[in-house]
């Protein structure tokens, strides 16, 4: 279940004592319910972000 | 531009449109960045940090404002700063009490109208002179320390709506509107609809709860020139606000987010997850964790719409500005969120897509010439940290928090001795600020108490029972070696000041955020402390590294 969660969302955490902290699934799933919809969805290629002077990609590549 | 195969190398900087004519394909915005923030390499400043709330003038109506900040960025130029960081100036919802923290507004993209100074609103000479019947109150605010929002909210309101009746057609108004288009319009909209319904939409009518609704668009004609009244409040700050910033540099700071029930909220709601709140895992200074009661992006979301909403709310922040603070940039990387029903413990991170949210900074920076400072405290990732610095965006660095001595502070950073939510070093000195936490019933940190003024002690090299001045003086001396970019003073403590703007957790019965400085603006221009913090600082631009 835990990797059929949006990818934005993380499982586990270091603490301020550097220990590893496990992230309950009740609380993966609320937060999961909170992003709605969309959170489930692929993210959107509706944007590009290049560096100027970059070598931009193919237009095929985009549609 | 018609492009063939593949994107050009050389588009220029900014936000690009791509289209498929010939497809069913949805556009795609194309961001093409500088991918670092605005930094002359060279940069050696020092300057103010102000709650401009708590800077008041004789003039002023019970509260610092715009023609304060002006009236302080001109003599600091003169004192030879080329900086003054102020708190958010962005707007709570137009009712009643009126929120006092400028990090839970109803809008991060307009500002409060508190910040005007009516008296320097362009009017006829009748309003002008109607205008007086209000200074005796407004002035009289002055005479407690106490910042009484709601008084001065009341009083600036009534005042305003004097001034409108004598406003007449103005092209500079009108272009304001048309530059500024939907986003006032719907601010302004809100605004109108708060005063009635409520400053949050979540309790307004049903007809009323979506931007987009044609009951709204019926109540904005409805009430038209309610709505142009608050248009022209915009552009009343905006004009004042430029004033302020003619004589140096003033960076703006930007708080993590906003109230779910303000503007922002209202207009955004579907990129939102209204679900959750922003906060902090448990980690030293709260065992509990923190939840700050502000919606969170919805990564996707915030992606699927170009960015726009983060696009403009940097680029309002900087406008009219010499550089931006970003309140807990780690919120570029990654939030805490705590789903609604669940304590802040119970919460997770949620990352963001962080390279392409400073890819956006870099741009507005270049575009406003601004230098962005991340306030980078707590728990920072070091991955983080060196995405930063390759960004140019600048380190935070306090020295209650540091182990090193300023000396040795990095360059690219803005280094101040304390911030909004720690004690000013007279607080520290005298005990106050220890006592002032054990009064309210706090949880006080003793030894960090204790750490604190054992570290001014080395500092300063100064025997225990010095006196404060001499204190103060002595710490910024020291903070002056740091080789950082900039070195911040701040007022309260030029003005040996014993309590801080705020204290996380106090209860209602302390005045967070409602403090004034002891000593008026025109006190602080004579008064011998500042003069010496500022020789102190202006030292940092002299002296080589």
């Amino acid at each position: 279940m835990r990797n059929k969660r949006n990818k934005w969302i993380e499982d586990r955490y270091e603490d301020a004592r550097g220990e590893t902290q496990q992230i309950s699934d009740s609380t993966l799933d609320a937060i999961q319910n909170a992003m709605g919809d969309a959170g489930r969805k692929s993210p959107s290629d509706a944007v590009l972000v290049l560096t100027k002077g970059e070598e931009g990609p193919f237009i095929d590549q985009l549609n | 531009m018609y492009v063939e195969r593949q994107l050009p190398s050389d588009l220029p900087i900014g936000y690009h449109e791509l289209a498929f004519p010939d497809e069913q394909v949805a556009p795609v915005r194309v961001i093409v960045s500088p991918r670092q923030c605005h930094f002359p390499s060279d940069l050696r400043i020092w300057g103010w940090n102000v709650q401009l709330y708590a800077l008041r003038s004789q003039e002023s109506w019970g509260i610092g404002d715009l023609a304060d900040l002006r009236r302080l960025a001109a003599w600091s130029a003169n004192e030879g700063a080329d900086m003054v960081l102020i708190n958010p100036l962005h707007a709570p919802a137009p009712v009643l009490p009126q929120e006092a923290s400028p990090y839970s507004p109803s809008t991060r993209r307009y500002r409060s109208p508190l910040y005007l100074r009516l008296d320097e609103v362009p009017t006829t000479v009748q309003a002008r002179a109607e205008l007086q019947r209000f200074h005796p109150t407004a002035l009289k605010l002055n005479d407690d320390r106490r910042i009484h929002r709601d008084e001065v909210f009341r009083l600036k309101m009534q005042a305003l709506e004097l001034l409108w009746h004598h406003v007449r057609d103005d092209s500079a108004f009108d272009a304001y509107r048309s530059s500024e288009g939907r986003a006032l319009h719907d601010f302004a909209i809100f605004c109108v609809l708060a005063e009635q319904q409520g400053g949050d939409w979540r309790r307004w009518p049903v007809k009323y709860r979506r931007p987009d609704g044609i009951e709204v668009q019926r109540f904005a004609e409805a009430h038209a020139p309610r709505v142009r009244f608050y248009e022209w409040i915009q552009w009343l700050l905006d004009t004042q606000l430029a004033m302020a910033s003619e004589h140096l540099a003033v960076m703006q700071d930007l708080p993590i987010g906003f109230a779910p029930g303000g503007a922002d909220a209202w207009m955004w709601q579907d990129l939102l997850a209204m679900e959750a709140s922003v906060g902090a895992p448990p980690d030293l200074f709260s065992a509990e964790g923190q939840e700050w009661g502000l919606p969170p992006f919805v990564p996707d979301k915030l992606r699927s719409v170009g960015y726009e909403p983060f696009i403009q709310t940097i680029r309002s922040t900087m406008r009219h500005a010499g550089g931006l603070r970003i309140d807990h940039v780690m919120g570029l990387f990654r939030l805490w969120w705590v789903p609604q029903g669940m304590t802040s413990k119970q919460g997770a991170y949620v990352r963001y897509p962080a390279e392409d949210l400073l890819a956006i900074v870099a741009i507005e920076s270049q575009r406003a010439r601004g230098i962005v400072v991340g306030e980078d405290l707590g728990t920072v990732e070091e991955c983080a940290r060196k995405q930063l610095s390759r960004h140019n965006i600048l380190s935070y660095r306090v020295l209650w928090f540091e182990e090193k001595p300023p000396a040795q502070y990095p360059v690219k950073a803005l280094a101040s001795v304390s911030t909004h939510d720690l004690p000013t070093v007279a607080g520290v000195w005298t005990g106050v600020d220890l006592q002032v936490q054990h009064d309210l019933g706090l949880h006080v940190n003793e030894v960090g108490e204790k750490q604190r003024r054992e570290m001014l002690e080395a500092l300063t090299g100064l025997p225990e029972d010095a006196e404060v001045g001499r204190v103060i003086e002595k710490t910024y001396e020291r903070l002056s070696d740091a080789p950082s970019a900039i070195v911040m003073a701040s007022l309260e403590d030029a003005c040996a000041t014993l309590e801080r703007p705020n204290i996380p957790g106090a209860p209602g019965s302390y005045p967070n955020w409602s403090l004034a400085l002891p000593l008026s603006l025109e006190e602080v221009e004579s008064a011998p402390l500042a003069e010496s913090v500022a020789r102190s600082l202006h030292r940092h631009t002299k002296d080589p590294f």
